[in-house]
Order: C-alpha cells, then structure tokens, then sequence
C-alpha cells in the first residue's frame, strides 16, 4: 500500500519581483527587478509546525505564496504533495451583496466542502463567529471585526493537508485574538504541516517544533525554534 | 497529486481524481455565478437586465436613426448592433482577464483550466442573454425568420468566443501598457461606425468597401443577414478571403486561450 504524506520541497529557490516602467517608449525593458528570496533548500515533512521568523520585507510572505503555488519562481524547483490552504488577511472570497449565512454555503462548495457536510460545516463556522442576528444580512454591511472572525471561522474550518498562515492574528480585538488561538491550534492538529508566518516569538516558541529564520530574503537559520528565535534577537540587536 | 513548481510552469503530475473533477466543476459553477452576480449587484432586475439592455439600446439607435431619416432597414441595424455589442464586451473581457486569477477562491490556488472552463461557460450564457432580448424583438417586431434567428445565435456564440480569446492574445501586453487599452477602445470607437453595423455592407462603397471586405466582423453580421434574407454582399467578399482571415483570427483566439496558463505564471511576480 503506498501512503502518500504530504511534502513541500525547495531546491535552490530565486523569486524576482519585476517592476516594469512607466515610460511609454520602454515599455518592453522591466527595470530594478526585485529579489525577494535567493538560493533557498527547505524540505518540509509530514507531523512538521514550521515557525518562519525574520524582519519586514525579510521575504516570509513571499516564501508562503511559493509553497502555495501563488508565484513563480526565476530560479530552482518547488515540490508540494498535500492540498495548501493558505491563510493570508481573513477573507477566503465572500461575495459583498450576499448574507454571511450564503456567502459560506456558496464558498464551502467551492472550497470542496461535500454537500451533505455543508449544515455541519455551516454550524462550525457560525459558532465560531458569532456574530448573531447579522449571518443573515448582506455582508457588505460588516464591521471589519465581523468580517475577520467569519473570514477567519471559515478558513480554519476547512481541511488542509498543508496549511499556511501569514500574521492573521494581528486582526480583531483580544477576546477574538484569545479565541483565534484556539482554533488555530484545533487547525494545526487537523494538519499534517503547518508554515507559520509571525512576529509573535512566544506563539512561535510555543507551538513551533522547527523555526526558520529570513533576513533579505536568505535563509540565515533552519533547525530548533527556540535557536530560531536567538538568531532572530541577534539581526535586531 | 504532486504539484510541481518551476520557472516555466506550476503544474499537478499524475491523475486528477474523480473528488479533484467534482471539485473543479464546482469551482466552474461558483466562478461563473459570482460573475453573473458582479454584473446583476444589487438591481432589483437582476440579470434580466442582461436581457433588457440589449433591447433598449438597440431600440435607442433606432429612433436616433429615425429621427435623422436614415434609410437604413431597422432589422438590419439590430442585427448589427447586437453583435458588435457582443464583440466588444467579448474582447474587453478577454483583455482584462488578467486582473484576477483567483477565480475570487483567495485561500487556495486554482487549476487554470477551471479558469478557462469558467470562461467558456460565462461567454456563452452572458451572450445567449443578449441575444434573448433582441430575438424577441426580431420575432415579434419583425417576423424575421427561423433560420435567421438561428444564424444570429449561433454566430453570436462564434463571435463571442474569438472576440474573448482574440482580447486574451493582447492582455498581456495591455497589462504592461495600459496606455494601449485606451487606444483599443477609440478603436473600437471607430470600427463601431466604419463597419457595417448600423447600415447593411452593401450601402458602402470604394475605400470604405475595400476595408470592410477585410474585417472579420463584416463576415459574421453578413451572414446572418444573409440568412435572415435581408440581403448582403457575403458572396462578393471572396471565399479565399474569408477562409485566411477567419484562420488567422481562429489561430489568434486559439493563442489567447491556450496561453493563459504561462501568461498568469508569467505575471505572477510582476509588481
């Protein structure tokens, strides 16, 4: 019998962000190309929670779109066995002028959610939302707390081998924060590899068993979290 | 399945299981309804506006037309109107394709061909609406007859399907130059009034003749004209003619299609 964990594998990894002029007559030249990640070799394996760590523009969010299929690499090749959810802001796609309640209907299907799983799947994430009376009203009218606890009710409530998180716990007040922690980490255990990308190194230490550490888009450090993280104080120092 | 990444393509190796080709359908389905729901918002109407545009805007032409004594053959003029109506909405779609490669699904990356398939399916429902609307007006204003009608439908759906891959052929290049979009539309502009839309091809001549023996959009309207037995010039236009600029917009429209995938991972990292 062949059991098919989930994997992500980097080898070699360049990503080059073009930036194109504006001049009219140099239309067909692309100036100051950017380089986001350079020779990056990460290989990921079923059971691991991956904190990534490292300053802003350091490249951690480009590293996540890579593994989620998202961009295209200049140089090496990306391997991924497993389906990637990536957890990026709080909005998985809901549709303004449509209720919560319909919005998560119609995007669970699309999402793979089976039919006969929709009411359950409906259920969860409502109770995690909890936004009351307002699931039935067009979602145009939210307040952008209402939106980041359905968007985010949503996404973790999906199935993903492979899940990926950009910094959405930053959104919401505490009490939201305190309760996205939970699920995160329900999520994490429904997972078989989890990428996380945070500025939050207590979060990191504790849920965390391997930490990679970004700086200018190199890879400064990969191995234990907590040496993840006293490589990371040192860059800052 | 194994997703493969490299600087030339992201593509899954192996099969697509049974659960994977539910799941694209239902990605198809929910892509072409959030479109549809764009265009209908929160109208009372809805997407019946899709079928009353149409008819009202033709209807609006033709009074113009009327009151400036126009001897132009009102069935003639719809005819006209409605197709480059599809011609022009087809080719702004396929041009702006680029804006959204989601599919509005922003957590998880989509197969292209459920972009495409989305694509297909939305040009044909969006086009078979507006035909709706003016067929009636053919059938009860006109009594133009059945194979008229159908040759309407079905060259809409013909026209529409090119326009869109012929737009995706330049969307790139409009993406890099959006100064060109602008440029497209004065284009536009003008073919709407050099070609036979508003009159039959035969009430022009010389020049302006000669030109319109060399747009593809002649050929359609022309056809269904002919079918419509409203009288035109298909014949004289020359069947080699025809037959090598339908191929070259055929090829062009198959080019746009197909590369859609490696122009989505092309732009991917443009900033």
């Amino acid at each position: 019998m062949v059991i098919n964990l989930s994997s992500v594998i980097l080898e070699n990894i360049d990503i080059e962000y073009k930036e194109h002029k504006k001049s009219f007559f140099q239309m067909q030249e692309s100036n100051g190309d950017l380089r986001a990640l350079e020779d990056i070799n990460i290989e990921v394996k079923s059971g691991e929670i991956i904190g990534l760590i490292g300053k802003n523009g350091a490249g951690k969010s480009t590293l996540l779109k890579s593994f989620a299929g998202l961009i295209r690499p200049s140089k090496g090749v990306i391997k991924i066995t497993g389906r990637v959810i990536l957890l990026a802001g709080t909005d998985p796609g809901f549709y303004p002028d449509l209720s919560g309640r319909k919005n998560i209907r119609e995007l669970g299907s699309a999402y793979g959610v089976a039919k006969d799983k929709l009411g359950h799947f409906e259920d969860k994430v409502i109770d995690f939302a909890q936004i009351g009376d307002a699931i039935d009203r067009d979602f145009r009218g939210y307040s952008t707390g209402m939106r980041g606890k359905l968007g985010f009710g949503f996404i973790t409530s999906l199935k993903a081998n492979i899940l990926l998180i950009d910094e959405t716990l930053g959104v919401g007040d505490l009490e939201f924060r305190k309760k996205a922690q939970l699920r995160l980490r329900e999520s994490i255990n429904n997972s078989e590899i989890v990428i996380i990308s945070t500025h939050s190194l207590g979060l990191a230490k504790e849920i965390c068993t391997r930490g990679i550490l970004l700086d200018k888009g190199r890879l400064i450090f990969d191995g234990d979290m907590t040496e993840a993280i006293e490589e990371y104080k040192k860059t800052i120092r | 399945m194994e997703l493969l990444i490299n600087p030339k393509i992201c593509k899954d190796i192996g099969p697509i299981s049974n659960l994977e080709k539910n799941l694209d359908n239902e990605r198809t389905k929910y892509i072409i309804r959030k479109e549809f729901r764009r265009l209908s918002g929160r109208k009372k109407l809805g997407l019946l506006w899709l079928i009353f545009d149409p008819m009202a805007t033709t209807l609006v032409y033709f009074l113009v037309l009327q009151v400036f004594r126009t001897n132009v053959n009102a069935e003639s003029m719809i005819i006209g109107i409605t197709m480059f109506r599809i011609f022009t909405a087809s080719i702004k779609s396929g041009m702006n394709a680029l804006s959204d490669f989601s599919g509005g699904i922003k957590a998880e990356r989509i197969r292209t061909s459920v972009l495409l398939k989305a694509k297909f399916g939305y040009r044909i429902i969006d086009t078979s609406l507006q035909c709706l609307g003016v067929i009636i007006i053919l059938i009860l204003g006109f009594s133009t007859n059945f194979i008229g009608l159908l040759a309407l439908f079905f060259s809409c759906q013909i026209l529409g399907i090119l326009s869109e891959g012929f737009g995706l052929s330049f969307s790139l290049i409009v993406k890099r130059i959006p100064d060109l979009g602008n440029l497209i539309n004065y284009f536009l502009l003008l073919m709407f009034f050099a070609s036979p839309v508003l009159y039959p091809m035969n009430m022009t001549t010389g020049m302006h003749y000669e030109i319109n023996r060399f747009n593809p959009f002649s050929y359609f309207v022309e056809i269904v004209r002919e079918c419509a037995d409203l009288g035109s010039v298909i014949y004289d236009i020359g069947d080699n003619r025809i037959f090598i600029i339908s191929a070259i917009i055929v090829l062009i429209s198959i080019k746009g299609f197909s590369s859609l995938d490696k122009i989505r991972w092309e732009i991917s990292t443009w900033s």
